[in-house]
């Protein structure tokens, strides 16, 4: 029923928006800024680049607005924008190379930031664990780097924001067996990278059959 | 179940997205095989921990840096976007389509049926004033006046009524004869003539607006009813007269002009010598009233290149011409004056035509010459007019007939032989030694 509520609203500002409130607008930015700005992170490893990506969509989707479909979804069509935006800022990197490490971490000055994985939770925790979370999640970080870049997109939408197979279908413009695969080889690699170790037994298994 | 396709299921089962019958054989074959069991657990903590990142926060002021840049952008493209502008403009442009229609197919035929009427009214008027009333054409100007001269002149000298200077077989006394072609220079011609505005007078055939052939006898004169014209032709005919194109140094001061009036419009000709005393001719589209729109059209009678210039006649009576040259060798032509569709008056349809042919002599000559003799039995008025034309040094132009002529003349002025031919064949013939009218009912 809320999320009914919430889509009606969202329905409200946005032809608010394509009647050229920018009030309108503002509110919908407020309200997908984090996912948007996430995902185009996660894609270019960087937050510069990430902010770019993030404003550049928004833009594009300002600009398409007249065009969009009423009833239609504003964050998968936002999600499609950025995946574009990021998927074209990859192909440009590819034709000036960069070893995929430098992604994160020393990429032009922007060090992750250690307060970014504190901001959402309080700094009420023992400085030990920070430091333990901190080394997991660049571990996490690292093996999403290393997928390519269409299963990154797939990896991120599903496994981190939860969308369902049809919404991340519907942001990269593919079926769902296009999505299902990726999103399994991505799942493979991940596992390989992420697994604990002595789980690595699951292999005698698939070739006795 | 094998390993490899539970391997295969295991995300989607994590992710609740098998269905039951898949899921239960997915699950028995879990049971039984601890590696897959295994790896189900490997791939919930794999994805745990991936799920357990956190989303990166956003950056500083990113809501408001992302606000200014969309009013920038809005201040760039108009917010009243695309498609309310086509909303806006789809009536707009419906009107105008509307607007369009409506002159096409309201005012505009309004305008022509308004201005045929007007046309209609005044031909009308014309018709009923009869063969006296002043047809709105310029050269038409001065004819009262030279009919008064006329007048006076036959009865001075009543005498001479009837006399014809030339016949079909007669020869004329060259002496004699030369002089009676310059109308204003004595009384003789007007004289001989005078019969004819007097039938006319006294036939009194109202509605008639141009006289009929010659009353002289045989191959007499035609009556000066229009010697006026004759006299006008003459002064056109003088470079740097209006009206008269200036086409270079070549062109002298003689010239010959023909003319057809035709009910309603008519192609004037005048030739003028070019180089070499090859004739110059200039057409001169006239119309009685205004018409709208012709073609005219010169074509040599053999084969050659044709020429045609597009008249337009609705908004004046008459229109010059760019000189024509005709190249050497090409004596006869045919010059067609075509109305265009849509301009007809009301009452005729289709468009019409007015046929006719002009002949080119290879050499202008002086007015005086005498042809030495010529005669035409059983020929063509075709050929015979050429024939004319080449030993007159006339440029004649005549409606196409196919009647056939038998005509002999022999050593007559050749003033005289075009007025005896064209005569016969139902015309009026006025000459004097600049220019030389035929008029052809």
């Amino acid at each position: 029923m809320a999320d009914i509520e919430a889509r009606l609203d969202e329905a409200a500002l946005i032809a608010r928006g394509q009647r050229g409130d920018l009030a309108a607008f503002d509110r919908l930015v407020n309200l997908h800024a984090a996912r948007v700005f996430n995902l185009a992170y996660r894609m270019l490893g960087s937050r510069q680049d990430a902010e770019d990506a993030a404003q550049e969509a928004f833009l594009r989707a300002f600009s398409g607005l007249p065009k969009f479909r009423r009833g239609a979804a504003f964050s998968t069509w936002i999600h499609r924008i950025t995946v574009n935006i990021c998927l074209d800022e990859l192909k440009r990197r590819r034709n000036r190379p960069q070893p995929i490490s430098s992604l994160y971490g020393a990429r032009d000055g922007d060090a992750p930031d250690p307060m970014d994985c504190l901001s959402a939770q309080k700094n009420s925790e023992d400085p030990a664990e920070i430091v333990a979370r901190r080394a997991e999640h660049e571990e996490v970080e690292k093996a999403l780097a290393s997928l390519p870049a269409q299963q990154r997109a797939v990896a991120v939408m599903c496994d981190m924001e939860g969308l369902t197979y049809e919404e991340a279908a519907a942001a990269l413009n593919t079926g769902i067996g296009t999505i299902k695969s990726r999103l399994h080889r991505a799942r493979q690699r991940l596992r390989q990278l992420l697994a604990p170790p002595g789980e690595q037994t699951a292999k005698k298994c698939s070739q006795k059959r | 179940m094998g390993c490899k396709k539970a391997r295969k299921l295991l995300g989607e089962y994590l992710d609740r997205r098998l269905e039951g019958g898949l899921s239960a054989r997915l699950e028995a074959h879990l049971r039984a095989c601890p590696a897959c069991a295994g790896e189900l657990e490997a791939l919930r903590i794999t994805l745990q921990r991936v799920g357990s990142l956190t989303s990166a926060p956003l950056p500083e002021g990113f809501v408001e840096k992302v606000s200014t840049a969309v009013r920038q952008r809005a201040a760039v493209q108009p917010r009243p976007n695309r498609w309310q502008t086509l909303r806006w403009l789809a009536p707009a442009f419906g009107v105008l389509i509307i607007g369009m229609i409506t002159w096409w197919q309201v005012v505009q035929p309004a305008g022509y049926r308004a201005k045929r009427a007007m046309a209609e009214r005044e031909w009308a008027e014309f018709e009923r004033a009869g063969p006296a009333a002043e047809p709105p054409v310029r050269h038409y100007k001065g004819r009262a006046l030279m009919r008064e001269e006329m007048k006076a002149a036959a009865k001075e000298s009543p005498a001479e009524t009837g006399k014809p200077r030339v016949g079909a077989e007669g020869a004329a006394p060259r002496t004699a004869a030369a002089p009676q072609f310059r109308p204003k220079q004595e009384s003789e011609p007007l004289a001989v003539s005078r019969e004819a505005p007097g039938s006319a007078a006294s036939g009194g055939v109202e509605g008639e607006r141009v006289a009929r052939a010659p009353a002289a006898s045989g191959l007499g004169y035609a009556p000066p009813e229009r010697s006026d014209e004759v006299a006008m032709k003459a002064e056109g005919g003088r470079p740097g007269a209006p009206g008269y194109p200036a086409t270079g140094g070549a062109l002298t001061e003689k010239g010959a002009a023909l003319d057809l009036a035709r009910r309603s419009a008519a192609v004037r000709v005048r030739a003028a010598k070019g180089p070499e005393g090859r004739p110059v001719i200039f057409f001169r589209a006239e119309a009685s009233q205004p018409m709208g729109l012709f073609a005219l059209r010169v074509s040599p009678q053999r084969a050659g290149k044709e020429q045609q210039w597009v008249v337009d006649l609705s908004r004046s009576r008459s229109l010059e011409l760019p000189p024509f040259f005709p190249p050497a060798g090409a004596s006869v032509w045919r010059v067609s004056l075509i109305e265009k569709s849509g301009s007809a008056l009301p009452g005729r349809t289709g468009p019409r035509h007015e046929d006719y042919r002009l002949f080119l002599p290879s050499r202008l000559l002086p007015p005086d010459e005498t042809l030495a003799s010529a005669e035409y039995r059983g020929a063509s008025s075709a050929q015979a007019l050429a024939d004319l034309s080449e030993k007159s040094g006339l440029v004649l132009l005549a409606p196409v007939s196919q009647e056939s002529v038998t005509i002999s003349l022999n050593r007559v002025p050749a003033d005289a032989a075009i007025s005896a031919l064209a005569s016969f064949l139902g015309c009026q013939v006025e000459a004097d030694g600049f220019a030389r009218n035929l008029i052809a009912e």
